[in-house]
């Protein structure tokens, strides 16, 4: 019997959708993933040395920093906004919880990313990063994290998921 | 007794690998020695004999050009059939395998002339249908039948509780008097489809002779009472003289299981007529097609292994409808350049199997080509899994994924339904909150909106509006129509 992950209804071996919730019972390998919207950057030399942070004037004080990603290995960057909390991760099909960032289009199963791998967030206009008890585990700036604990980071630190490396940019 | 081909089952464009194949596989079976049935013995000699001629090309030849014209040509009709998995893992448990049969004309029209066809509208006249509907019927109907192709013919009859003949294999070139006909129907009586359907077989039957293609339109807003078993045998019946029935259903009070059944023991269809659009777009159609057609009375013959039993039949294109899982299975009837779609899903019991392959079906369709001369023609197939210890994953083809995402959101309503009637509401509506949002990621909002309507009413009510049931019942079904209706015509 295979029991149905959506409404635990049984159905019988090589049923292919679930008779009493219509779920899809068997995954393809043609992944339907959802990739976040990649915007193509001007070319970004990893080898630049960290950017200073531009200085702001002093009515932007106030605004919450944002967040990009620059993806050291593919050269793109990914710009977060609008939340104060971002997880990161892989998506595969099936999975009950998402990551809000899927770094599957950027090689992370081969590199070594959990699912959902490490969490970066805004707290009081500081950036941390937090572990979420990863297989492979996080680096920041090459130093391995203790899990669940959140690390503050600044604006140019190297985080790698595994093997994946991420150059946080935060633009305050 | 058949060709030599008949006798293994094969194709004439058989290869030689195919002919040993189906050889060995013959003999096995039909061995004196293993085979106790006392003719099993001239069986094996015919076996031989054939194979002894098939293998060898030039004896091949020599047989091949022996055998008469129409014998030789295969009909122009591809067939595929493609399966959910190729190998099945020996297990304890019955498992399911879906196969995806498709049959493609692929003839050219040019090559051959189109054959007559007879169609035999049977309309009801009874007094619901009085005012917007027959108003509706009648003009429909003037406007179809000029479509009609000149050498076609018309039969009309109409029905109450009794059967009046309106016009009788009249050829189209005498339309305004059949429209006159048409026009001067007044409704009364009740609904006894038993009456009508046996006029139209009757006139098909003995005024169709020597016309192939034969087909009767069954037009009713009722339920019959009483005579649906009547109806079934008359509709089997019709079936083996090679007469297809379809049935539009009008309004929300016909007996659509009923209609369904009728419909589906000839190879017909049932649609669900709602508006004056819907009756003008299915008769077009329905015109359309029987003036492409290419072959009809199509049947499925099949032999399915002991371990194996064919659980469940549907049609996909060009209509969807469930199939009766008799043997043979009607299948209808196939145009020039149109495809249609058929899916079987198969029970296979491995459990007290000691063998290396199964054989979900040893079939053939099983057509009559209308090509000039009406010719019987035949397509053999097989389909054989192998028993394995252990399987590899694999992927079912995609094409059979996507027909079934669409057909369990139809089975699901079909199980609403029953659970409905069986008063067990609680998993109807908990299935029926399912179905409104698989068909929300389908993208159909009106029909979601629908079911939710309804899911409503039967937690209040303890029962369906006649209207939503059938609207969700087509709605899902129309979930496959492709083409797509063509645009309405105001």
């Amino acid at each position: 019997m295979i029991l149905c992950p959506n409404c635990q209804h049984k159905e019988l071996p090589g049923a292919l959708f679930c008779s009493e919730c219509g779920t899809q019972l068997v995954s393809l390998d043609i992944l339907n993933t959802r990739s976040i919207q990649k915007t193509p950057s001007e070319s970004l030399n990893p080898q630049i040395k960290i950017p200073e942070a531009a200085p702001r004037s002093a009515g932007s004080l106030q605004t919450e920093p944002t967040l990009s990603l620059h993806i050291i290995d593919s050269g793109q960057i990914l710009h977060l906004a609008e939340r104060s909390e971002f997880t990161l991760g892989r998506t595969i099909e099936g999975q009950p919880i998402l990551p809000d960032i899927d770094l599957s289009p950027f090689d992370a199963f081969t590199l070594g990313v959990s699912r959902l791998h490490a969490a970066l967030r805004i707290i009081n206009r500081e950036v941390v990063v937090t572990d979420l008890g990863s297989s492979n585990g996080t680096r920041v700036n090459g130093q391995k994290v203790v899990p669940h604990v959140d690390y503050p980071i600044n604006h140019g630190d190297i985080i790698s998921l595994g093997k994946l490396k991420i150059q946080v940019l935060i633009s305050k | 007794m058949g060709d030599y081909y008949d006798i293994l089952g094969l194709d004439r464009g058989a290869t030689l690998d195919d002919i040993r194949a189906a050889y060995f596989d013959m003999v096995r079976t039909a061995h004196p020695d293993a085979n106790p049935d006392p003719d099993a013995k001239e069986k094996f000699l015919e076996i031989q004999e054939a194979y002894e001629v098939l293998r060898d090309p030039q004896k091949r030849k020599k047989y091949d050009n022996f055998l008469p014209d129409a014998a030789k040509k295969d009909p122009l009709v591809k067939v595929t059939v493609k399966l959910s998995k190729t190998d099945v893992k020996k297990m304890e448990e019955p498992q399911l395998i879906y196969a995806l049969m498709e049959m493609e004309c692929i003839a050219k029209e040019e090559e051959i002339n189109h054959p007559q066809t007879h169609y035999c509208f049977v309309i009801d006249r009874s007094t619901s249908m009085d005012g917007e509907r027959m108003a509706m019927v009648k003009a429909n109907f003037l406007k179809i039948l000029p479509k009609l192709h000149p050498r076609d013919l018309v039969s009309i009859v109409t029905f109450s509780d009794r059967p009046d003949l309106l016009c009788s294999s009249a050829p189209i070139d005498s339309i305004t008097s059949i429209a006159e006909k048409i026009q001067n129907i007044t409704c009364s009586g009740s609904t006894e489809i038993y009456k009508g359907l046996k006029a139209g077989v009757d006139l098909l039957r003995l005024g169709g002779i020597g016309n192939p293609n034969r087909h009767i339109i069954l037009l009713t807003d009722g339920h019959t009472y009483g005579d649906e078993e009547a109806c079934l045998k008359l509709a089997a019946e019709a079936f083996t003289q090679g007469i297809m029935i379809s049935a539009m259903g009008l309004g929300f009070e016909w007996n659509d299981v009923f209609l369904d059944r009728l419909a589906t023991s000839t190879g017909g269809s049932t649609v669900f007529v709602n508006s004056k659009e819907d009756l003008y777009n299915y008769l077009d159609q329905k015109i359309d097609h029987g003036n492409n057609i290419y072959a009809g009375n199509i049947i499925y013959e099949y032999k399915c292994d002991p371990e194996v039993r064919l659980k469940s039949a549907f049609r996909l294109q060009p209509e969807i409808m469930p199939l009766v899982c008799n043997n043979p299975i009607p299948l209808g009837d196939i145009a020039y350049r149109s495809k249609s779609q058929f899916l079987f899903e198969y029970l296979v019991d491995t459990s007290r199997c000691t063998k290396e392959v199964v054989h979900l079906t040893r079939g053939r369709v099983r057509m009559e080509v209308f090509s000039g001369a009406a010719s019987q023609a035949k397509i053999n197939f097989k389909l054989t899994s192998r028993i394995l210890e252990n399987v590899e994953r694999e992927n079912p083809p995609i094409e059979i994924i996507s027909a079934l995402s669409k057909l369990t959101l139809y089975q699901m309503q079909e199980r609403n339904s029953a659970d409905v009637d069986k008063g067990e509401y609680y998993s109807a509506v908990k299935r029926m909150h399912y179905l409104a949002s698989k068909l929300l990621t389908h993208g159909d909002r009106g029909l979601a909106r629908q079911i939710l309507i309804e899911a409503e009413n039967i937690n209040n009510k303890h029962r369906f509006s006649e209207e939503g049931e059938k609207r969700i019942k087509y709605g899902t079904r129309s979930l496959f129509l492709l083409p797509e209706p063509k645009p309405r015509i105001s």
